[in-house]
Parts: C-alpha cells; sequence; structure tokens
C-alpha cells in the first residue's frame, strides 16, 4: 500500500518536472510582457509532434530530439512574436485583450492546421527500454533519462536566467520595463528573445512529455495542458519561473496520487475525475488567495 | 421610452434579418437546418455579447451554460416535467450556476478570467464523465422514451426564432439602461468607472447570470433535437469558439453585431464544408488575426466607419 | 463644520513612506494641496477617494468614518475625483461619459435614464462641452478631456470634488477659463473642493487656504499670504519669497 503511494510520488515528481518546464515557458512570456500566450498549449503540441515525427522518420528518441524541439520552438516563437504580438506594442490596453484573441486565435489555427496535416488520430510512440526494478519498486528506464535530461535543462534555464548578460535583461524586464529602458536594455530585442524563450520551453516540454504518453499525440491535447499549465501557474506564483517548476511538481504529485485516493470512493470514475479535482483546488486558492488581481493596494 | 426610438431604421434591418430567416426556413428541410443553427449561433454570440461587449470580458467558457442547461433539461424530462418548462429551467440553473462561479472568478483579470472560464467548462464536462452512476457519465443518456413522439423539426427553429427576438430586445432595452452605461464604461476603464459610483463587482456579476440564461435554454433545445446528452458534444468548446468568432467578426458591443455575425459565420461555414471541409477553423482563426490587426470592430465597425449613409440602419 | 477630515494617515509602499501622519481638513473652501513632484498628493487624493486604503488613521467625512469603504460607495456618498491624466471612457461618446457618472453617484437610484441625460447635457453646458455631445470621448483633445474629467465629476452632483492637477497640460488662457469655470462651481454650487497644482498663480489666486506638503509630510497649513511667507515652504518649493508673495490674491 505504501508503496504504490510512493510510486506515485515518485512518478508525479518526474512527470511534475516536464509540467514545470512546459509552463516555465508560459509563466516567463507573462512575467516580461503580461501577455498571456492561449497558443501555448499548441506550442507545446507541435514539440509533441516533432518528437513523434523525428521517431518515425529518422528514429530518434525523445532525448535526442530535445535540442531540435528547443530550436524550432524558438524560430516559431520568433515568428510568432513579430508577426502577431509586435503589432500591439502601441498601445497597453489594446494589448491585454487583443493578445489574447489574437493568440487564442493562433492556437485554434495551429490545432486545427495539425489536424488536416496529420489527422485527428491518436498517436504515440513507444519507447521502452526496459525498467528498473527494486523488490516493488518499477521505473522505466526511459522516464529516468527523461528526469536526468529535465534537471540538465533546469540547470541550463537557470544559468541562463542568472548567469548571463540575457538572464539580468529579461529579469529586469520582469520587474520593471519602463527602468530597465532606461539602462541601457533593449527592451524590445529582450522581450523577442524571452518570447522565443517560452516557446522553446514549450516544444521542449512537449517533447519530454510524450515519453509519459505512449498513445496520447493529438492535435487537441493542448487544451488539457492549458488549464493543468493555469492551475500550475495559481500554485507557484504568477510571472515567477521557479514558481511553474513548483507548481508542476505539486500538480504532477497530484495529478498521480489523486486517482490513488480516488479509487476509494465509490461511484466515481478517478481518472477523469481529477482533472475535476485540479479545477476544484484551483477555485480554493483563488478564493483564499487570488492571484493575478493587479494591486487594489488595500 | 423616448430615448430608445433615437435610430428607427436599424430596427428596420433587424426586423428584416429576421424576416428572411423565417422565410428562408421555409424553402427546405436543408434550409430548415440551416436557420437552425443560424439561429443557435446568433443566440449564444448575442448572450455572449453581454459579458463580452459590453462588460469586456472574455468568457471561453460560454459553452458549459449551453451544457448545463441540456442536463437539467434532460434530468428533468426524465422525470416527466413538461419539456418547454424543462428549458425554461435550464436557463434558469444556468444563470444560478454563473452566479455561483462569478462570485469566484470575476476578481481576475481579463486573460486570467478566460482561462479560468476555460477551465469551469473542462470541470464540468470532466465531473460528468467522472460520475458515471449520478449523471450518466461518458456515454451520456438518450430521452428517446420521454420525447420520442412529439418531434415537430419547424417547432424547435421558432422557439430559437423566438429565443434570438427575445434576447435582441434584452439586449436593447439593456444597452439603453443604466446597468448596460454602467457595463460598458467598466469595460472602457475599471478605476475610473469605479471612481464614478459604479460597483463593478456587483454589475459585473449581474451581467454574468445575464449572459448564462440564453445559452441555458438554447442548451435545452439542443438536448431535445438530438434526444440525447452526453458530455462530449454538448460541453464542446467549440460553441464557445464559434460565439466568440461571431461576436468579433460582427462587431463586440453592438447589437446588430452578433446576429449578422452569425449570418455571415454559418453561410461561410456551411460552404466551406461543402468544398473545403476541415479548412473553415483555420480560416476564421485567420481571419480572427485579421479582425483584431486591422479592424477591432468588426464587420459592423468597418461599415459605421466607412460608409454613413449605412449608420442609420445600425445599431 | 469640516466635510471632510482626513486623521493621521500614514500610507506606504514597500519601503516608500508616501505619506507620514497627514492630518487635514476640508472646509466649505477651496482648499489648495501643493508640494514639490512625489510629495504625496496625489496618494491622498487616492485615499480619500477610496482608491488605495490607508496603512493607518481615519478619514471622517461629514462625521462618519468612511476609511473601509469601497471607491464606488464614496462617490455615491458624494465624494468627486478627477485623474491627472485623463480617463475618460474611450469609446462611448461625451455626453454617456457624463450620465455614468449622474446614474451612479448621489442620484443613484433616485433618477431616470431620461432625466440622467437631461442633466447630463446641463453639466455639459456648464463646462462648455456642449458642442462635443455626440463625439467619442478619445476624439476629444487634452483640454477637452481635462474639462470632460470635470463634468463627470460634476455629474455625481458631488458635495465634495476633489482635482488632480486639472490645470496642467493647458495653455494659459485655458487655465483662466478652467479656473472660472472651477470658481463658478464653489459659488453657485457652495461645493468644497480640494485643489492639488503646481502652476503657481493659479493656486494661490483661488484658494481659501493651502496645505503644503514635502516627501509625505505635512509642513505648512495657512492663508496663501501666510504659506508664500512661510520658510519651510520657500525652502523645499517655492524658491523666491518675493515672487510667491506676489501672486497673492491679485
Amino acid at each position: 500500500m505504501f508503496e504504490v503511494f510512493l510510486q506515485a510520488l515518485i512518478y508525479g515528481i518526474t512527470l511534475g518536472i516536464i509540467y514545470g518546464i512546459a509552463t516555465m515557458g508560459l509563466n516567463l512570456v507573462w512575467g516580461i510582457m503580461r501577455v498571456v500566450n492561449f497558443a501555448h498549449a499548441e506550442f507545446i503540441t507541435l514539440g509533441a509532434y516533432t518528437a513523434y515525427w523525428l521517431w518515425i522518420l529518422i528514429n530518434f528518441n525523445p532525448i535526442s530530439t530535445i535540442p531540435v524541439s528547443g530550436l524550432l520552438g524558438f524560430i516559431f516563437g520568433m515568428i510568432v512574436f513579430y508577426s502577431i504580438i509586435y503589432k500591439f506594442f502601441s498601445s497597453p490596453e489594446l494589448m491585454e485583450n487583443a493578445t489574447l484573441v489574437a493568440t487564442f486565435a493562433l492556437g485554434i489555427v495551429l490545432a486545427e492546421s495539425m489536424k488536416v496535416l496529420w489527422t485527428a488520430d491518436y498517436r504515440g510512440l513507444s519507447w521502452n527500454l526496459g525498467v528498473i526494478k527494486y523488490s516493488w519498486f518499477i521505473f522505466p528506464l526511459s522516464y529516468a533519462y527523461t528526469f536526468i535530461i529535465s534537471l540538465i535543462i533546469i540547470i541550463v534555464v537557470y544559468y541562463i536566467i542568472y548567469k548571463t548578460y540575457l538572464g539580468k535583461a529579461i529579469r529586469a524586464v520582469i520587474w520593471d520595463s519602463g527602468a530597465a529602458a532606461i539602462c541601457g536594455i533593449n527592451v524590445k530585442n529582450t522581450l523577442t528573445i524571452g518570447f522565443s524563450l517560452g516557446s522553446a520551453l514549450a516544444f521542449v516540454g512537449g517533447t519530454l512529455i510524450v515519453v509519459y504518453l505512449p498513445t496520447g499525440i493529438n492535435p487537441y491535447m493542448g487544451q488539457l495542458y492549458l488549464l493543468k499549465a493555469f492551475v500550475i501557474t495559481i500554485l507557484g506564483g504568477f510571472g515567477n519561473p521557479w514558481g511553474a517548476l513548483i507548481g508542476g511538481i505539486l500538480f504532477g504529485i497530484i495529478e498521480s496520487i489523486m486517482p490513488l485516493v480516488l479509487a476509494y470512493i465509490p461511484g466515481i470514475e478517478p481518472l477523469s475525475f481529477t482533472p475535476f479535482i485540479a479545477f476544484l483546488i484551483l477555485i480554493v486558492i483563488l478564493i483564499i488567495r487570488p492571484e493575478g488581481i493587479l494591486g487594489k493596494r488595500r | 421610452m423616448r430615448i430608445l426610438f433615437i435610430k428607427n431604421y436599424a430596427y428596420i434591418s433587424i426586423i428584416g434579418i429576421y424576416v428572411i430567416l423565417i422565410l428562408v426556413s421555409m424553402i427546405s428541410p436543408y434550409t430548415l437546418e440551416i436557420v437552425y443553427y443560424t439561429l443557435l449561433l446568433m443566440i449564444l454570440a448575442q448572450s455572449l455579447n453581454i459579458i463580452m461587449g459590453f462588460a469586456g470580458l472574455y468568457n471561453f467558457g460560454h459553452a458549459a451554460f449551453v451544457g448545463i442547461g441540456a442536463y437539467t433539461f434532460a434530468i428533468l424530462v426524465v422525470k416527466g416535467v413538461d419539456p418547454y418548462l424543462s428549458m425554461i429551467i435550464g436557463g434558469l440553473v444556468a444563470s444560478f450556476t454563473a452566479f455561483l462561479l462569478g462570485l469566484v472568478v470575476l476578481r481576475l483579470k481579463g486573460p486570467f478570467f478566460a482561462i479560468s472560464t476555460l477551465g469551469i467548462l473542462e470541470a464540468i464536462r470532466y465531473f460528468i464523465i467522472g460520475t458515471p452512476k449520478i449523471t450518466g457519465g461518458a456515454a451520456g443518456f438518450t430521452l428517446f422514451k420521454y420525447l420520442g413522439t412529439s418531434y415537430n423539426p419547424y417547432i424547435l427553429v421558432y422557439i430559437l426564432l423566438i429565443l434570438s427576438v427575445v434576447t435582441t430586445i434584452f439586449l436593447i432595452i439593456l444597452s439603453h439602461s443604466s446597468l448596460g452605461y454602467s457595463l460598458k464604461a467598466l469595460r472602457e476603464d475599471h478605476d475610473a468607472a469605479e471612481a464614478s459610483g459604479v460597483n463593478t463587482t456587483r454589475c459585473k456579476i449581474i451581467a454574468f447570470i445575464l449572459s448564462a440564461f440564453f445559452p441555458g435554454v438554447a442548451g435545452g433545445v439542443i438536448a431535445f433535437k438530438t434526444f440525447w446528452v452526453m458530455p462530449e458534444t454538448i460541453f464542446d468548446i467549440s460553441y464557445s469558439i464559434e460565439a466568440i468568432l461571431t461576436v468579433l467578426l460582427g462587431g463586440s458591443g453592438t447589437i446588430i453585431g452578433p446576429i449578422i455575425g452569425a449570418m455571415i459565420y454559418n453561410i461561410s461555414k456551411s460552404l466551406f464544408m461543402s468544398y473545403f471541409p476541415g479548412f473553415q477553423l483555420i480560416v476564421f482563426g485567420i481571419l480572427t488575426i485579421i479582425i483584431i490587426l486591422i479592424a477591432p470592430e468588426g464587420v459592423i465597425g468597418l461599415l459605421n466607419n466607412r460608409f454613413k449613409k449605412v449608420r442609420r440602419f445600425l445599431i | 463644520m469640516a466635510i471632510l477630515v482626513v486623521d493621521n494617515v500614514t500610507k506606504k509602499f514597500g519601503g516608500i513612506v508616501a505619506l507620514r501622519n497627514v492630518s487635514l481638513d476640508i472646509h466649505d473652501e477651496i482648499l489648495g494641496l501643493i508640494g514639490p513632484n512625489g510629495s504625496g498628493k496625489t496618494t491622498l487624493v487616492n485615499i480619500i477617494s477610496g482608491a488605495y486604503m490607508p496603512d493607518s488613521g481615519k478619514i471622517i467625512y461629514r462625521d462618519n468614518d468612511i476609511t473601509i469603504l469601497p471607491p464606488h460607495v464614496r462617490c455615491r456618498l458624494g465624494i468627486a475625483r478627477t485623474y491627472q491624466i485623463p480617463r475618460p471612457f474611450s469609446n462611448l461618446t461625451v455626453l454617456e461619459n457624463v450620465i455614468v457618472s449622474v446614474i451612479n453617484g448621489t442620484l443613484y437610484g433616485k433618477v431616470s435614464m431620461k432625466e440622467a441625460k437631461y442633466v447630463a447635457e446641463d453639466i455639459l453646458k456648464t463646462v462648455g462641452l456642449s458642442r462635443f455631445k455626440e463625439i467619442p470621448a478619445k476624439s476629444l483633445n487634452i483640454q477637452e478631456r481635462k474639462r470632460l474629467e470635470l463634468a463627470r465629476a460634476l455629474g455625481i452632483e458631488p458635495k465634495l470634488i476633489l482635482l488632480d492637477e486639472v490645470l496642467s497640460g493647458l495653455t494659459l488662457s485655458e487655465m483662466s477659463e478652467m479656473l472660472s469655470i472651477i470658481k463658478k462651481i464653489h459659488e453657485t454650487k457652495k461645493i468644497p473642493i480640494l485643489m492639488i497644482e503646481h502652476i503657481m498663480h493659479a493656486i494661490m489666486n483661488i484658494s481659501d487656504r493651502i496645505i503644503v506638503l514635502n516627501q509625505g509630510i505635512k509642513i505648512a497649513e495657512g492663508t496663501p499670504e501666510e504659506i508664500a511667507n512661510d520658510i519651510k515652504v520657500i525652502e523645499a518649493y517655492l524658491g523666491d519669497r518675493e515672487l510667491a508673495l506676489k501672486f497673492v490674491k491679485k
């Protein structure tokens, strides 16, 4: 019994880190631009498809796909940024609502395009490398590799954000873009790179998630992730990339353990009920500590 | 009441559209279907306009109200309640749900409100899937046994017609009422509205409640038409998406905007489905982005700005 | 007697103390509020109008403690404010902008839409914006927007008006027009006005009394002559005593 929970806990942490990586991008973008990218989920989906196609076509396993995803995500983010988001910079009120709709529409366009290109069939790749067995503890080797790679990615991101000039610029812009501009930081370039970085992280997150989803890749997988991303962001705090990570881990744990708990309640389908519980947690947090409200300083 | 009749010609346009719809519906069963879907979209878009166009809040979970109305209808009908009464109760239950949820999510700013409404939609859908014993789960349940005999396709279309007309009249009254003015003010500048005495929280909640009623009733109509409720189809995010696109296309915040938007959208969608199936949402998505960039006020906004003569026909 | 009493209010933003133990009262007068930039003037107006809550201290309006009341309730009790940078309801017409205040101010629930329209039209006449009635507010220039701010404040049929740099951005002739409108409002409707201003000659001329803030502290209070002669004020703000005296009640 205890072993089952512990196993779920470990699964949850490893999956949660990936959720965190996928969401960090969203958080980062919001932090620097106060823009919620509604197409973020579709970016994640694209990352997943990248992993799938590289697996099918040239036999790349997900880990090897990561650099490709990252690069693809970065470029893609830049294209999106310049073609759509940059246009709204002139007026701040327009920014908030217009980007909301524009990124939402973009999300639809991307999802539907994927459906047209690759059909709505569920696809997956089974990256079966065997398992680690230690008495009751079973852990697929692929999960282990993914976990290690996730840690490496986090260290890389940490390095970028805290040890490079770019990272300092990003943090400055998060804090106060006006002041950053006065200090000689090219805010526009910072935002471009920041957005592209967020996009790259989304793609990488999508690629990693594929390992945990042997059959689940489809054009619409994004929708559920958008909601999860939101819950994760609330759990971890807005505008804080590390918050996304912590939130992601917490969420992963909850998602793994919740079905076990729910199995004891009769009449409830554990797997489907979990998103509902996630949302309930969201509501509770919102009631107690409404994040996301711009200061009515009370 | 004098304030209501400033733009007489506008009423001609609206009445004209409804007359066209009635006439078209009588041509063939195929056109009847088209009119059905057009009216449905119209109702969804018009009701969404209350919270989106007037109050400036983007509700991605609008479809949830449809679903709640549909399930309420289904549950009541199974218990033997008159179908038409069930539809109205469906609308009321949807409004009540809006009230409860509104208390929590209306505090959030723009994008966060939007995401949380999406969350509401998904949460309710999963709740139903996850509780098969109580709500029928993913398979849903059928209503043949309870409604089987009384199916007449025209009745449903006329119910939607009446509902749409009621919605339109409601919107006209709202836009000239003090609540309407207060909502528009809070859409423009939340803090300045507060400083002018607008109780923004109360106004937002009322708008949310009002916007939920009409889709709730429409949900009952949908359930009646298909004789079946199940979470995948009835809590379909397409209802939300198409409603939002329609409002933007036609002109957010105007009364005739969603009406015209619904007609344009539905007609184009039918055309697309015949010739380029699968592409309609892509095209509309791109169109939306273009609209946001170039004509944020939709078709109505464009007409208003370019053609002064047409202005008299718009409201 | 005092329509508003600010009682020992302190307000901090993080490490910055915007207001420190500030007390003042407003009687039936035009009360000028001056001080160098950053001295806390707008913060004080925000606290009186309800946009911010003080960290300590009380706001007493007509003998009632309103410290925790939200902005819209204070508005309905008769406290009106304008914004330093005008915040009109851009896509509504000028008339509609004022109607919003009328239906949500002290007349809340007591006026029909038709009556509100007439009241609003009257107010537009008072501030001289009648010809812009049906124009969307976003089309107005800065002077017209300032007048719209004032019109919206009047719309709530206020018992106290808080003006935040209502003259900034205006030319000399526009300024004197605005000042005469304000004076007329004060005299005919008998409404106390708290006026933040930087334009020395204007504020010295129009105010019955003046309060001076510097870095969140009230450093002086008195008639314009007393203020012009006050060493602390001169040091902090005015610079030249002779020049200041010249502007007093010409």
